[in-house]
């Protein structure tokens, strides 16, 4: 005889329908209690400067203590060289660069001491600074710098930074503390170059992948558990006088970005990046919590067309798609009005930033009608949207009100995502067949950077667009020291941009953090990487 | 002798037969009978016709996007709000009907088809045969059938069509597992040796006379299983593998809600009602059809 279930199971699924029904009415009260802020909003606080000037005695802070932090996505140490956001923790805390631009984009020093340029600009010598050491106990020399210059050319290390690189033809190291750099043409882009370029420690890089990470940064690298946990340790002999003021860094991984404000909430953690946009301006209006959106003009949402593919070959039907871009919207419902709509790849403070024709191109459908029958395409017709699908929260709701809106012109936009590995291949393989959409950098920088370097500008791009105008205009700015000559230049590219329209820019996606109010001093580069020499928790 | 296609025997009574033929009718019967029986069948007829008159029950177009009406609560317009793009939740929510029920079903009818038939030879030749297949479905059963999903979905891309094969596989192992359990009990049985006697080959006796008496397990198991591909399913959507947007699907809106939790508390609470009347209907009737069907009580007729 069967034995009788210790809990039947008609009786299971009556206690289970209670305990849902139970559950149900938790968000049921939350509806019924009045939404609003609990206090009076505060207006969130300045943005911290992006970098301190080196060598400078920071203002007495309270030392010691430590600092708990939240992100998303883990480090990804066993790659220093390829950009990316998951590495803002670690980039200037384990390493540092040559220089650091501040907030008018002029280089400062950091393990370079000092710089001179030849006479034609050809010649770049750079003076380390003395008595810089790894946290393994070697010193900084010269040959570190080298070394680290060259092997971002290697195509396998898929550096975005390659081509820069690439630019330096002659390095001479004339003394341990001194590096020469030749090169064929003016190239002031070489700070973009020193600000990107963390330098690694030679004899170590090659065992990164066992968590041997070496630099010369403030703290150093003491355990980490891939996926959960990583703890920097202050460095004692760090070469920055009175750096850093904790003791102690702690970051946390939560995947889940509700978890993780959950988390911050909680209390356990002192700082979290990038909440989701919606708790983001929630707990902005909580006092208990500074709220910091970090405009730093480094990372833009673009949409871009493969060119090869009819109809996009026809530059009516990109500049039509240009216009049916709900770029209000797509900002205040996917980013919760945090992030800003622009149509010109630059930070409104950029050389080459233009405000007339930032605000030239608006939501119009009936226009974007227009082109498309002078493009021949007036009936409508079906083309791939791709995107990542790590960034779904944010890149899918501009392809879900893409396909609403041109879903009115009779354009079908058959959205697909890519895993992230396979999407960045897709990106530098150039084989999208479509439209894509995604994100890009280098635009805080100087100007000709983002046609060197990001995968969407550069004359391999990944729309496959050429043309001699293009071309000649990106030769023109790379090397062209003239300020009255670049501003030319740099107009005619935009313009072009625009009537190309290869690629658009849809909005800006500036990275923002959520910290406790007794968290103080936490600074930031151009590239969003933190600079935490200073910090303190009180 | 349970079966609606009984042998007609020499020497056996004709009113025994004419029960068995009206074997599924009292089972029906004795399932309106039944309390939960009769909710998870109006909880089915439910999903049948929201999914068949979805244009007629849904107030508006579940795609099109209402810019300014951006997470309403809901109102006479919006009977159940709209979400982060202004649509409209209710008409989602019915339209997402369909999925449900196009993956469950589509999922049950490819599990049960290569389970049941795969379950059928390796229980009616055994041997070798029986060795391969069950070894085959015993290592896709080692596997939790989530990760297994999302395995498969990852292999064929995201979508409805393969979320419905990737959770068809997922089925397969425990229909073949019922129906040569069924099977290896029935094959030794008077009426096969009989059969084969008269001459019938082996496709014929396990088609028209051992395959009617396993029936009864198998309903159970695809009321089950219909409800397991349903709750699947709204797991690789909310995993963002199964429907891909616009097109509604409960999961995916469970997952994108998750966002909006306080301010739109709405946008998770009705498509998690919808899912679950579903799956508590699907249980019900599982429970109610395997009580009807149990043997013991359709002997006392």
């Amino acid at each position: 005889m069967t034995p009788e279930p210790t809990l039947p199971r008609r009786r299971f699924l009556r206690r289970a329908a209670a305990l849902a029904a139970g559950f149900a009415a938790v968000p049921l009260a939350e509806a019924c209690a009045p939404i609003g802020p609990t206090s009076a909003p505060t207006p969130a606080p300045k943005a911290a400067s992006p970098q301190p000037a080196a060598g400078q005695a920071p203002a007495a802070p309270k030392t010691g203590g430590r600092l708990r932090m939240v992100q998303t996505s883990d480090v990804a140490p066993r790659e220093p060289h390829l950009r990316q956001d998951a590495n803002a923790p670690i980039a200037l805390t384990v390493w540092d660069t040559l220089t650091r631009y501040d907030q008018s984009l002029k280089p400062q020093p950091g393990l370079a001491e000092r710089w001179d340029w030849s006479s034609d600009f050809r010649t770049l010598t750079v003076k380390l600074r003395q008595g810089v050491k790894f946290h393994s106990g070697r010193e900084l020399t010269a040959e570190d710098v080298e070394f680290n210059i060259v092997r971002i050319r290697d195509p396998a290390v898929g550096s975005q930074m390659r081509g820069a690189s690439n630019q330096i033809k002659k390095i001479e190291r004339p003394d341990p503390l001194t590096i020469t750099l030749g090169f064929d043409k003016p190239y002031l882009g070489v700070f973009d170059l020193f600000e990107a370029l963390v330098i690694t420690d030679r004899e170590t890089v090659g065992n990164l992948d066992q968590g041997k990470v070496v630099g010369t940064g403030p703290f150093v690298w003491r355990e980490w558990t891939p996926n959960e946990k990583l703890v920097l340790e202050k460095n004692p002999a760090y070469w920055q006088s009175g750096a850093p003021s904790l003791d102690r860094v702690e970051l946390t991984v939560i995947s889940d970005v509700q978890a993780m404000a959950v988390q911050f909430e909680a209390g356990q953690q002192d700082l979290a990046l990038k909440v989701s946009a919606q708790d983001f301006e929630r707990l902005r209006q909580d006092s208990k919590y500074q709220s910091v959106i970090m405009d730093t003009g480094n990372s833009y949402f673009y949409l871009s067309a493969d060119v090869s593919k009819p109809p996009l070959d026809k530059k009516e039907v990109r500049q039509a798609l240009n216009l049916a871009i709900n770029r209000e919207r797509f900002v205040q419902t996917a980013m919760s009005g945090i992030s800003r709509p622009t149509t010109l790849p630059w930070p409104q403070g950029s050389p080459a930033y233009d405000a007339t024709l930032d605000g030239s191109v608006r939501f119009d459908l009936e226009r974007a009608r227009a082109l498309l029958q002078q493009a021949g395409a007036g009936s409508g017709f079906e083309v791939p949207i791709t995107y990542n699908q790590q960034r779904t929260a944010t890149v899918g709701k501009l392809v879900e009100i893409l396909q609403s809106d041109l879903g009115q012109l009779g354009v079908k936009l058959n959205a697909q995502t890519q895993e992230n590995t396979v999407f960045q291949r897709t990106l530098n393989e150039r084989q999208f067949g479509g439209l894509f959409t995604h994100l890009h950098g280098f635009s805080n920088q100087t100007p000709v950077s983002l046609f060197l370097q990001a995968f969407p500008f550069r004359k391999d791009n990944a729309s496959n667009f050429s043309s001699p105008e293009f071309n000649r205009l990106i030769d023109a700015m790379d090397g062209e020291t003239d300020e009255g000559k670049l501003k030319e230049l740099y107009a005619a590219m935009n313009r072009l941009l625009l009537d190309e329209a290869f690629v658009v820019n849809v909005a800006t996606n500036p990275s923002y953090y959520v910290a406790r109010a007794n968290v103080q001093n936490v600074e930031y580069s151009l590239f969003d990487w933190w600079v935490l020499q200073r910090t303190a928790v009180s | 002798m349970q079966g609606s296609r009984a042998v007609a025997l020499p020497g056996v009574a004709p009113e025994r037969q004419r029960r068995s033929e009206n074997l599924y009718l009292k089972t029906f019967r004795r399932l309106l009978r039944s309390p939960s029986g009769l909710f998870g069948m109006v909880v089915m007829a439910l999903l049948i016709l929201t999914a068949a008159f979805a244009p007629l029950i849904a107030p508006h177009d579940p795609l099109v996007q209402n810019p300014g009406a951006e997470l309403a609560v809901p109102s006479g317009r919006f009977p159940v709000g709209t979400d982060e793009f202004g649509r409209d939740l209710f008409s989602r929510i019915v339209y997402g009907a369909r999925i449900s029920l196009l993956v469950g079903v589509l999922a049950v009818v490819i599990g049960s088809l290569v389970g049941v038939s795969s379950g059928l030879a390796a229980g009616y030749f055994g041997g070798w045969t029986d060795a391969v297949i069950m070894r085959l479905w015993d290592a896709l059963l080692a596997f939790p059938a989530i990760l297994l999903g999302i395995a498969v979905a990852t292999i064929l891309g995201p979508g409805v069509t393969n979320a419905a094969i990737a959770l068809a596989i997922v089925s397969i192992p425990q229909f073949s597992r019922i129906t040569r359990a069924s099977v290896l009990g029935e094959k030794e049985r008077d009426y096969v040796q009989a059969a084969r006697c008269l001459g019938a080959g082996s496709g014929r006796i396990a088609l028209r006379h051992i395959f009617p008496n396993t029936i009864s397990p198998l309903l159970v198991q695809l009321s089950l299983a219909m409800g397991y591909a349903v709750l699947l399913e709204a797991g690789l959507s909310f995993l963002g593998l199964g429907t891909q947007p616009p097109d509604p699907s409960w999961g995916s809106m469970l997952n994108t809600s998750r966002a909006y939790l306080r301010q739109a508390p709405w946008y998770a609470i009705f498509p998690g009602i919808a899912l679950s009347v579903l799956l508590l209907g699907l249980n019900f009737l599982s429970d109610a059809l395997r009580d009807a069907l149990d043997p013991k009580l359709t002997h006392l007729r």
